[in-house]
This record gives structure tokens, C-alpha cells and sequence, in this order.
């Protein structure tokens, strides 16, 4: 007996179609997805490093070889030196003579399938000779004469400024004599804040497919920049670029991190190698423990007050780059932290300095608001210490100072919020805030607009990497055109020449690939004319194409974005304010409450743009209270998600969005993927210092640590 | 490399699948698939209990309340006999892990797995339970403490099988109480946890007490020493003082992401004075 199949609903059947539905519906696919529907695949199984720091003596495949169902292992030595990166190509894609970080890959295993590649790659014997190796910023500073890159000029992107072997690379930002500033100062303060390794840990692990049988190279990747993708694919691989495809697909989560071809190269070596279509999927250890991580390091913070005003400001920081810094696309090889801690105040002078050094740790990267999580955390910090010095209130102290009337309106807002929360409080009840701010990355896009009789299609080269971004870019098309939003398709393109694309990151997609969509529709209406106003809701462009006698139109939208004074996306401005209560006898703290007031600009997607806020508050308290990637002595010890603990639903506490609208609304989209994280840290540690006294200047802030600070300040008093 | 599946009807046939070498226990499958992912254990043939009759029941007679080896933890949370006999214990296996873990863990499986920063080993240990097992050698029961000889080595032979958890009924005037210290994230194990087990007098007097600390060593810990601290005395700030100096030298922990040592001894002393003041019945509460 066979039951009677019920046919779907009309809106059933639209939700099951609906492309921005699939994110949730479960009906979205990935990179792994395609793996499994691939026939006559192989499996890749990367061999790491268990050292940090050696020289390669020997690797012997033979045992591999000899298990039945591997094809082929590929060792450094069989494909020679091969360097990828960013501004810096010093990182290769299979180690040749030597290790720099436990995890570094070595050799790569293609076999029948993944649980026998992972099997031979433990069979594969690696033969190391341990050197000396250079674990942390002590170490580095330290005596030595450990060079980790000695042929470090001879990379593709080098330049001659190397004051020292072991420095990935130097910024600066100096706009006056600060010693003199420094000089005519009446209040001085100096504060040292560190921080530890984090992991931008997006739930998809990486995974590439490649098929590179004949003349035609195919790839499917999690990679959120297809574009360059290509570009090293055919660099490293010696094809033309011509011959490569990036296919459009889905990423799983991201944050920063899937922007390198840690596994791309070798597949499609091994493709071409075995004549066969070759995957490669990161288990999360192998994700955790050999992708990009947040730059550790102190920053230390000088600020004078002169008159009240914040006169001099200096600021130092020393970051542990790790063992390559081909990931860092700055060309200064150091992450963006100078310029954040004050950024929202007045000044007099400024000079700050900061450097990214080599060490056997994973490398670092980019990890949503790669330093400016770092850089903020101490800034705001300091602001509170500053303030406290005056006798100030902290959120006075911070209107009067700000030059920004989008960040006096946050705070006017977070002070009428956290008015409420002070009545009634407990002894161990504090209040913190800290302002912020986010400005997209530079970047440009083309986007390809086409109506026809039966709808919009808008083809975008960015992948969606889980933001819903293309949700934003049909609402943005509906709303330019005046049509329905299910006249709109977004169709993702992958790697393409003719549509130029920097990829997701930087908080660029909605600003920079959002523009190009509402130029594109601005072309279309060129073409079109204007809407016709007695049209009725519909769908308006088929009329009139049939009017006009066309069967199409065709168009290209640009937008582009370079920060400065004539910047085209402005700063997005946002403040935090958390009540937090702190159990004295174990450190314990509990946030109560959270307030978020932001400035957004205009709000393309109300659904997405709460969800980045929500996403990146928890991200931030996330990367704030828990996470730690623990390395010691250069092996990572914390190589799961049982161990790497993230923040669950559980841990977040009552979350409150305020926005605040500063002059007419210019309908400009702004910035937010990198904003609500960057506040939390700091709103936390003035909270806690709030409530009980007593500083915290490390992160991650967690119970035990404030324990600590509350027993030694017992044990002074 | 092939893995065997077994599903018995009986004990007597379980036992005879568990003969071969390389066999293992699938109760739940909630830790041993952990492990067989991460490849620190590799059996060639798993024997589900599911289909033995009898393993998953919970009974009460008027000694004891038995929690059968094969009830999930999210059977016991819910349970109207457990929950009536041992409120602390029942509260207890709804705050274990998560949704998934709850409902696909097992008490036989938890417990044999020997890990001492699981919660029911703690609570079950602090209301003197008591494991039965059965073994092609006979059987026999032993105090749920006595489970674990250290971190995942269960006082098991290969061949054994956990059937039960036998808990005696509460005394008059007695109150339980499990507490886990979780500082950081809700989904993770306790930092440290202690089960506390006592009995009163009418005026509020400790005339028994059993306190138990989880996470703190490589078995649970029986707290001996504090808990002849609280014999005798009313549960007074200056008792539950000396109480957190015998228990930070009563455990001993180690440093690891959850807490450095020190922390954990001085916490163990703190959350046992929170869980036995909260063990406190109505009646027995100044």
C-alpha cells in the first residue's frame, strides 16, 4: 500500500525554492555536499607536523603506499617549494627542508576514502631533527640566535626594512612630538593589556573539491575569496588561470578565516596526478590546529591628560605573528590595531607603533576585527582607568571628550538605558560601557543585473559565507526597482574574470557589493524608464520590455570602497553597556544585562542586520569569557570543539538593541560585521571593576582570573 | 577493518557475545563514539543492550529505589519514583551535558565509562549507592565510589555488565543536594561538583553527613575527613569554614582549561559549604 502523497501547498512549495530559506531549512549545500555526490573520488589526508621548529631529514611513504586503497602521497619534496601568500609569500604549501608550527603540513595521502587517507597519513614516518624553538614573546626578545626565516628577503613581497631576523613587519601612526605632548601632561597613565590565542572557528571545516581530468580545472571550495583563489590555484600550480573554474558554493561560517589555499593546491596536484576528481575536507583538530588564529601579544597603552583634555597617547603593541605571515593581506604584515583604543575622542597627539614577530606558533590571521578586539579591549579600558583618575563619571568623562555626534548619541542613549539598571543594586552589581567603531575594508565589485520578461537576475561573485548577504542584495533590487521581492534572483557566478570581486570580509559585502546591486538597478532603470506608478505592485518590467520591444536588458553595477576623507562607506558608531553581578568568593560573574545602541545608517535587511549584531555580540562575549586556543610548548592543546568551548545560547544573557539616528537619514548602507563583537571585552572588564574593584587587563576574562585579582587585592589590603 | 554488531535478547546471550576479544558495551553510545571518532579505541564488535528485557526500569521496594543500567539520563530527570525518593538526584541527571547527551546517555554507560567529571557518579555516591553487575563469574555489587580504580578505568572485567544502581530510601530529617560549578560555558563539565548527603536532628544538628567531589581527582572523592567536620554541629559559618579548609586537603586536583589546581581546591571548599547548606530539608532550616 502505497500512501497517498500529498502535494505541497503554494507557499510550501515557495518556501521549499526559496534560496534565502535554504540557510535554515537544511536544503543549503556545501562544499562537502558536492564531495559526496562526486563518483570516482579520492579522499586527501594531510600529514602534519608534530614538530614545531626542525629540519625535514626524511619522509618514507613506502608503508602508506602499501595500504590497500591509497593512490598516491605527495611530499614537499615532490612538488618543491611552493610559497602562497598574502602581501608576504613565505608560507609553503607542502614544508620542503623545514617545520616552523606543529601542524605545518608536510605530505598529503589521496586514497579510496577519507578513514584509510587519514589512516596512511599516520603511517606516513617523517624523520625530524629538532632546532631550537621560539615559543613566545619572551623567547623571541630573549638571547638567541634563532632566525626563522633566514632567507627571508628573498621572498616574493619582502621589503628592505627588516631591522631584525624574526619581525614580520612594523605600523606606525604618528601625528606629533608625544614626549613633548607627554611633557605638558598633569595626569599620566600607563597600562599593559595582554591578550591569548583565539580561533575565528566557523562550524563548517574547510574542504575544497577539485577535478582537474583534461584541460579544464574544476574546484568547489568553502574559500570566501574565489577570485584569488583562481589566481593562486594558477600560480601554484603552474596552469593558466584561464583553464580554472571556482564554482559558486555555500560557506559554512567563516569569520576571517578561509581565505588561505591550505588544501586547494595540493588537491588539484593530486587530481592531475591521479586523473581523478580529488577531496579534502579539515577534521576540526586539523581546523583548529593549522588555520589562522588571532594575533596574541600586549599592547601597552601611555595616555596624559592635560587640563582635562586628552592630551598625549601612546601606544605599543608586540604581537606573536606565528610561523608564517603570508595570511595577513596589510602590507605592513601587522593586523589593524593602531588608531582603535581613543579613536572616538579628541586627541592631541598620537604615536603609536606596533609589531607582528615570527615564533613556532600557528600563524596568525585575520579573526573578525583581527586587532581591533585587541586594541579596543585596552582602549576602553584605559578610558574607565582615565575617567576613575578625574573622579569622572566613565560615560561623562566619554561625552565630553568624543568628537563624533553619532558617538554622543550612543552614549546619551546608553545612559538613559543603564539609569534603571543602577536603582536597587546589590554591593557586587556593576555597570561598564565601552564605545566603539567599524569601517568597511576597501574593496570593489562588479555585479551583472538582467531583466527579462520573468524576473531580475542579479550575479554576484561573492559567495555567501552564512551572513544571508544575498537576502540583502534582492531586497535591495526589489526596493531599487519597485518590484516584488520574488521577482528577484541572486545567482552566485564563483571566479570569474569579468565580474572583479574582493570576496566576503573586511564587513564589506553589504556596503561595497550592496552598492554595486543598487547601481546595477539605477542602470536597469536607465534602460527601462522610470516605474510605471498605476503598475499595481507587479512586476512592472515585463510590460514595459515588450513595450520598448526588447526581450532583455543587460547591465553592470560597480561598487567600490577605499577608506580616508573622501571614504564612499562612513564609520559605523556602537556602544555597550553591561550590568554584571561578581560572587566574591569565587570570581564568579554573571552578566545581567546587555545594551546595545548602534548608529547603523540605512537598513537594507532588518532580518540580517540583527542577526549581525546578536551574532557579533555573542561572538565577542564568546571571545571574551571563554575561548582560548591553548598552546604549549608549540602544540595545540585544545584541538576540539569539547575543548575549544564556544559560547551556547545558555550563556548569553538578555541582549537589548537600541538604534540611535544622528542628522537626516542619507539612506548610505554602512558597516556592521565587525562592530557589536569589539565591545564586549572591555564593557566586561569595566563591569567587573565596577562592581568589585578590582582590573582586569588579560584575556580571556574568566571567574578564576578575577578570583586571583580579588585574593591579592585581599591580601594587600 | 569491519566492526561487529550485536544485539541480545538476554543477559545470558550478552554475556556470551562479550566472551570474544575486543568486544565492548554500546549502551548509549554517547562517550564510546567520542572515543571511536577520536581513534583512542578501536573494538571489532559492539553489543548493544537494548534489546535485554529489564535493564531499563526504575523500581522501589521499601529500602530502595533501582535505577535500571539502560534508563537515559533524561528518563531518571523525569522519573515520578526517582523524583519523589531522591529530588537531588533527579535534578541532578537534568542538568547532565545537554539535550542530546540526556537523551541518548545512559546511567550504566556513564558510570562505567569512569570519568570523575561526570555528575551521577558524584550524587550517586553521595547517597551511598551501591552498582550491581553480572559477569560469567558471578555477581556481585559494590559502592558506586568503587566503580572507578582511576580516569576512564572502570573496576569492570571485559565480560561484566552493569544492571543496576540501587540508592536506600532517604532517612527522616535528611536532605541532598548536587551542585556543579560551571564558571565558564553552561556545556561543559564541572570545574569542580560536590553531592552532600545529610541527616539532622530536630534542631538542626548534622547527624550524618556524605559529601562527595567531582573533577577534583582521578575518581570521584568520598569527603571523609569534612564530613566528620559537620558531625555534630549546626551548619554555623564557623562549621562550614573549617568545612572548606578539610576539603581543599581532602581533594586533589589538577590544572587544566577548566581551572588551575588551586583554584579548584579552594572551590571545592566553597561550593561543598553552598551544597551542604542547601542539603538543608524545610524542617530541619532554622
Amino acid at each position: 500500500m502505497t500512501a497517498k502523497r500529498r502535494l505541497p501547498t503554494a507557499s510550501e512549495a515557495a518556501e521549499a525554492d526559496d534560496p534565502d530559506r535554504a540557510w535554515v531549512n537544511g536544503r543549503r549545500r556545501f562544499t562537502a555536499d558536492i564531495a559526496a555526490d562526486t563518483s570516482d573520488l579520492l579522499h586527501v589526508a594531510f600529514v602534519l607536523s608534530t614538530e614545531p621548529h626542525a629540519r625535514l631529514l626524511d619522509i618514507d611513504k613506502d608503508a602508506a603506499l602499501a595500504l590497500p586503497g591509497v593512490v598516491a602521497v605527495l611530499t614537499g619534496a615532490d612538488i618543491g617549494l611552493r610559497l602562497f601568500g598574502r602581501s608576504l609569500r613565505d608560507y609553503p604549501v607542502l614544508a620542503v627542508d623545514r617545520v616552523l608550527f606543529a601542524g605545518q603540513r608536510v605530505a598529503a595521502v589521496a586514497a579510496e576514502d577519507p578513514e584509510t587517507a587519514h589512516r596512511a597519513a599516520r603511517m606516513v614516518d617523517v624523520s625530524y631533527a629538532p632546532l631550537p624553538p621560539l615559543y613566545d614573546l619572551d623567547d623571541v626578545f630573549g638571547e638567541h640566535d634563532v632566525e626563522l626565516h633566514p632567507r627571508s628577503k628573498e621572498y616574493e613581497g619582502a621589503t628592505d626594512d627588516h631591522p631584525f631576523g624574526n619581525l614580520q613587519g612594523a605600523d606606525v601612526l604618528v601625528d606629533g612630538d608625544v614626549d613633548a605632548a607627554f611633557a605638558e601632561c598633569d595626569h599620566v597613565r600607563e597600562d599593559t593589556f595582554s591578550f591569548d590565542r583565539v580561533h575565528s572557528a566557523p562550524l563548517e571545516p574547510h574542504a575544497c573539491v577539485v577535478d582537474a581530468r583534461g584541460q579544464r580545472v574544476s574546484v568547489w571550495s568553502s574559500s570566501k575569496v574565489p577570485n584569488r583563489l583562481r589566481a593562486d590555484l594558477a600560480r601554484l600550480a603552474d596552469r593558466a588561470i584561464a583553464d580554472i573554474e571556482v564554482r559558486p558554493t555555500n560557506i559554512g561560517g567563516d569569520f576571517g578565516s578561509k581565505a588561505a589555499p591550505y588544501l586547494e593546491v595540493v588537491c588539484l596536484l593530486l587530481s592531475e596526478h591521479t586523473q581523478r576528481p580529488v577531496a579534502a575536507r579539515m577534521t576540526y583538530a586539523e581546523m583548529l590546529g593549522t588555520t589562522a588564529v588571532r594575533h596574541p601579544g600586549r599592547l601597552r597603552l601611555r595616555t596624559g591628560l592635560r587640563q582635562g583634555h586628552i592630551h598625549a597617547h601612546e601606544a605599543e603593541a608586540i604581537l606573536d605573528g606565528g610561523a608564517f605571515a603570508g595570511i595577513k593581506p596589510r602590507a605592513t604584515r601587522v593586523v589593524s590595531i593602531l588608531g582603535h583604543a581613543y579613536a572616538n575622542y579628541e586627541v592631541g597627539v598620537r604615536d603609536e607603533r606596533a609589531m607582528a614577530v615570527y615564533s613556532n606558533n600557528p600563524p596568525g590571521g585575520h579573526v573578525r576585527s583581527p586587532g581591533e578586539f585587541q586594541s579596543v579591549f585596552a582602549g576602553e579600558s584605559q578610558v574607565d582607568l582615565v575617567a576613575r583618575t578625574c573622579g569622572e563619571d566613565p560615560i561623562t568623562f566619554r561625552l565630553r571628550r568624543t568628537t563624533v555626534p553619532e558617538v554622543r548619541a550612543i552614549l546619551e542613549e546608553l545612559r538613559a538605558g543603564v539609569e534603571p539598571w543602577r536603582g536597587g543594586a546589590g554591593s557586587d552589581v556593576g555597570v561598564g560601557v565601552a564605545t566603539f567603531g567599524c569601517q568597511a575594508g576597501d574593496g570593489q565589485s562588479v555585479v551583472a543585473a538582467r531583466a527579462t520578461s520573468s524576473g531580475v537576475v542579479v550575479r554576484v561573485g561573492v559567495p555567501d559565507q552564512g551572513s544571508g548577504m544575498y537576502a540583502t542584495f534582492r531586497l535591495l533590487a526589489a526596493e531599487a526597482l519597485g518590484i516584488p521581492l520574488e521577482a528577484v534572483r541572486v545567482e552566485a557566478i564563483g571566479a570569474d574574470e569579468t565580474l572583479t570581486d574582493a570576496g566576503a570580509g573586511s564587513s564589506r559585502v553589504t556596503a561595497v557589493v550592496g552598492n554595486a546591486c543598487i547601481d546595477a538597478c539605477s542602470k536597469l532603470l536607465d534602460e527601462l524608464g522610470p516605474p510605471d506608478p498605476d503598475g499595481g505592485g507587479g512586476y512592472w518590467p515585463a510590460a514595459r520590455l515588450e513595450r520598448l520591444g526588447l526581450t532583455e536588458v543587460s547591465v553592470e553595477g560597480l561598487g567600490r570602497h577605499r577608506r580616508g576623507e573622501d571614504a564612499a562607506v562612513k564609520p559605523t558608531y556602537g556602544g555597550l553597556a553591561l550590568r554584571v553581578t561578581v560572587d566574591r568568593m569565587t570570581g564568579r560573574f554573571t552578566i545581567l544585562q546587555a545594551l546595545l545602541v548602534v548608529a547603523p545608517g540605512r537598513i537594507a535587511n532588518p532580518v540580517g542586520f540583527r542577526g549581525q549584531l546578536e551574532g557579533g555580540f555573542v561572538y565577542g562575549l564568546s571571545q571574551t569569557v571563554l575561548e582560548r586556543l591553548v598552546v604549549e610548548q608549540g602544540q595545540v592543546v585544545t584541538a576540539s570543539l569539547g575543548d575549544y568551548k564556544l559560547a551556547c545560547i545558555g550563556d548569553v544573557p538578555p541582549l537589548e538593541i537600541r538604534h540611535v539616528q544622528v542628522g537626516a537619514d542619507t539612506g548610505e548602507l554602512r558597516a556592521v560585521g565587525e562592530l557589536a563583537n569589539i565591545g564586549v571585552a572591555p564593557a566586561l572588564a569595566n563591569a567587573i571593576d565596577d562592581a568589585v574593584g578590582v582590573r582586569i587587563r588579560a584575556l580571556p576574562i574568566t571567574s578564576e582570573a578575577v578570583w586571583q585579582a580579588l585574593r591579592s587585592t585581599g591580601e594587600e589590603g | 577493518m569491519t566492526l561487529l554488531w550485536r544485539r541480545p535478547t538476554t543477559i545470558d546471550e550478552a554475556l556470551g557475545e562479550l566472551a570474544t576479544d575486543d568486544a565492548a558495551i554500546y549502551a548509549g553510545g554517547v562517550s564510546l563514539v567520542l572515543l571511536m571518532n577520536l581513534g583512542l579505541f578501536e573494538p571489532a564488535k559492539l553489543v548493544s543492550l537494548a534489546a535485554v528485557p529489564g535493564l531499563a526500569a526504575v523500581t522501589a521496594d521499601d529500602d530502595a529505589v533501582g535505577l535500571g543500567a539502560m534508563c537515559t539520563h533524561a528518563r531518571l530527570a523525569a522519573d515520578p519514583i526517582l523524583r519523589r525518593a531522591h529530588p537531588a538526584a533527579a535534578d541532578m541527571f537534568s542538568g547532565i551535558g545537554n539535550v542530546r547527551v540526556r537523551s541518548w546517555g545512559t546511567l550504566g554507560g556513564n558510570l562505567a565509562h569512569a570519568d570523575p567529571a561526570q555528575d551521577p557518579p558524584v550524587m550517586l555516591a553521595a547517597l551511598r549507592g551501591t552498582v550491581s553487575i553480572v559477569g560469567p563469574h558471578g555477581d556481585r555489587v559494590i559502592p558506586v565510589e568503587e566503580l572507578a580504580e582511576g580516569p576512564l578505568s572502570p573496576a569492570l572485567e571485559p565480560d561484566e555488565i552493569v544492571t543496576s544502581v540501587r540508592l536506600p530510601v532517604a532517612e527522616e530529617r535528611s536532605g541532598s543536594c548536587y551542585l556543579k560549578y560551571l564558571p565558564g560555558t553552561r556545556d561543559d563539565y564541572a570545574t569542580v561538583s560536590i553531592g552532600a548527603n545529610l541527616q539532622f536532628d530536630r534542631e538542626g544538628v548534622v547527624t550524618q553527613a556524605r559529601l562527595v567531589a567531582g573533577a577534583v581527582g582521578p575518581t570521584v572523592v568520598v569527603l571523609g575527613a569534612a564530613s566528620e567536620v559537620l558531625t555534630g554541629h549546626p551548619l554555623d559559618p564557623d562549621v562550614l569554614d573549617a568545612l572548606r579548609v578539610a576539603v581543599r586537603d581532602e581533594v586533589n586536583p589538577s590544572s587544566d582549561r577548566r581551572g588551575s589546581a588551586d583554584y579548584k581546591r579552594e572551590m571545592a571548599g566553597i561550593v561543598a559549604g553552598r551544597a551542604a547548606s542547601a542539603s538543608r530539608p524545610v524542617q530541619a532550616r532554622p
